[in-house]
């Protein structure tokens, strides 16, 4: 009973601490050349969607 | 001990939903004000476009479309003031109505081009009708109850224009060929070909996640130098474009208020050819003028704190001057202006 309570806290804290930012997506910081992780972001590509307009505001 | 268990379930679910609850983004109230976003922000983002001919095309077609749907939404809402208060003075918005007309022809008539010199022109009439919008909405705002421009918002809200609807239907056609236009630049820069995605975006039918997956899964099936080369070609590419928006961002300071002069002049001589009773013309030349001065105004008080602060700078000696007087007065004892011999 004890044990479990011990592991339920460890496990809580370990949780919270996550969802705190402790663990962040894994992007790098620099680009490795070579490296066969090679992250989606660092393809510059972006697509202009169909509801993409030009915000000047509204009259009322 | 089975029920200590459950509890200790239900207590992480819990945390984890008041997580994702704090992370929920409200959308807008669907009767809101649309208000632009920062102007950074936009300039970010129009400029981009401006690195093609068919970017510079859309961005000018989007903006002409915002400008007619604010004209028709302008005219009703005189209308509805009108309505209410047949003897209510409508002059000033109808001569900005008057002045978004003038700037939607300008925007009409300008050729599209790709560089910073037409990136930055777009930038001015963005400002130009973004400043008039907001202008012509303190106004009406101020001649209307809450509860009267809430209603009348509502019911322009719900109105799908004629005049806006073949526009948007270009526009649309020329996002997806923009698109495509991207996507085959990003596959030259690292010497692929595949024309059956290219096509799939043509079409509309290809998504941002599925053109990125494509690509990465051309460069991971290369050897290790064209992988080297790609990568490098793609990030020579974003470098370029980042190069290109700080220029035009850097550029949008300078000169406003040539810029402003010339543009403030092309349109009262467009002004002409409307068909507006003397009073609004004058008040549109009046408005037009006014518009000179603020900026001349906000010019000659920067003009002045640049002075001040250069005034300060030359009264303040560096550390590195008080430094060398120190010195000096250490070493010889003749103090400021003592000097080497």
């Amino acid at each position: 009973m004890k044990k479990f309570l011990v592991f339920f806290l460890a496990l809580s804290l370990l949780f919270l601490g996550c969802l705190d930012g402790g663990i962040e997506e894994k992007t790098p910081s620099s680009t490795t050349l070579a490296s066969e992780d090679l992250s989606l972001e660092e393809l510059d590509v972006s697509f202009m969607l169909e509801n993409d307009s030009v915000e000047i505001g509204d009259m009322i | 001990m089975k029920k200590l268990f459950i509890f200790a379930v239900m207590f992480l679910l819990a945390l984890s939903i008041t997580s994702a609850d704090n992370e929920t983004i409200e959308p807008p109230e669907e009767n809101e004000t649309v208000e632009p976003p920062e102007e950074n922000q936009t300039v970010d983002e129009d400029v981009d476009a401006f690195g093609s001919v068919l970017g510079a095309e859309i961005r000018l077609l989007q903006l002409e479309s915002a400008l007619t749907k604010n004209i028709l939404w302008g005219e009703e809402i005189v209308a509805a003031i009108l309505g209410k208060n047949s003897s209510a003075d409508v002059s000033e918005l109808e001569a900005i109505l008057a002045e978004l007309q003038v700037l939607r022809n300008d925007v009409a008539s300008t050729a599209p081009e790709s560089g910073s010199e037409s990136a930055l022109l777009f930038v001015d009439l963005k400002k130009d009708a973004i400043d008039l919008t907001h202008e012509f909405r303190t106004i009406a705002q101020n001649m209307l109850k809450p509860n009267e421009a809430d209603g009348l918002r509502r019911r322009l809200q719900l109105i799908k224009w004629d005049e806006t609807k073949a526009r948007n239907g270009r526009i649309h056609a020329l996002q997806r060929e923009y698109n495509a236009q991207k996507v085959n630049e990003s596959l030259s820069t690292i010497g692929v070909s595949n024309p059956q995605l290219l096509d799939r975006v043509r079409a509309g039918n290809a998504s941002l996640s599925e053109v990125k997956a494509s690509l990465k899964a051309a460069i991971q099936n290369m050897g290790a130098y064209n992988k080297t080369q790609a990568m490098v070609a793609l990030q020579e590419n974003v470098a370029r474009k980042n190069v290109f928006k700080r220029a035009v961002i850097e550029k949008v300071g300078y000169k406003k208020l040539e810029r402003l002069q010339t543009r403030t002049e092309n349109r009262i001589a467009a002004a002409q050819s409307l068909n507006l009773s003397e009073k609004t013309h004058a008040r549109l030349e009046n408005r037009l003028q006014k518009a000179i001065k603020k900026e001349e105004r906000i010019q000659n008080r920067t003009e002045e704190e640049i002075n001040r602060s250069e005034q300060v700078s030359e009264k303040t000696p560096s550390q590195a001057q008080v430094k060398g007087v120190n010195k000096s007065q250490n070493g010889n004892g003749n103090g400021v202006g003592g000097g080497r011999r």
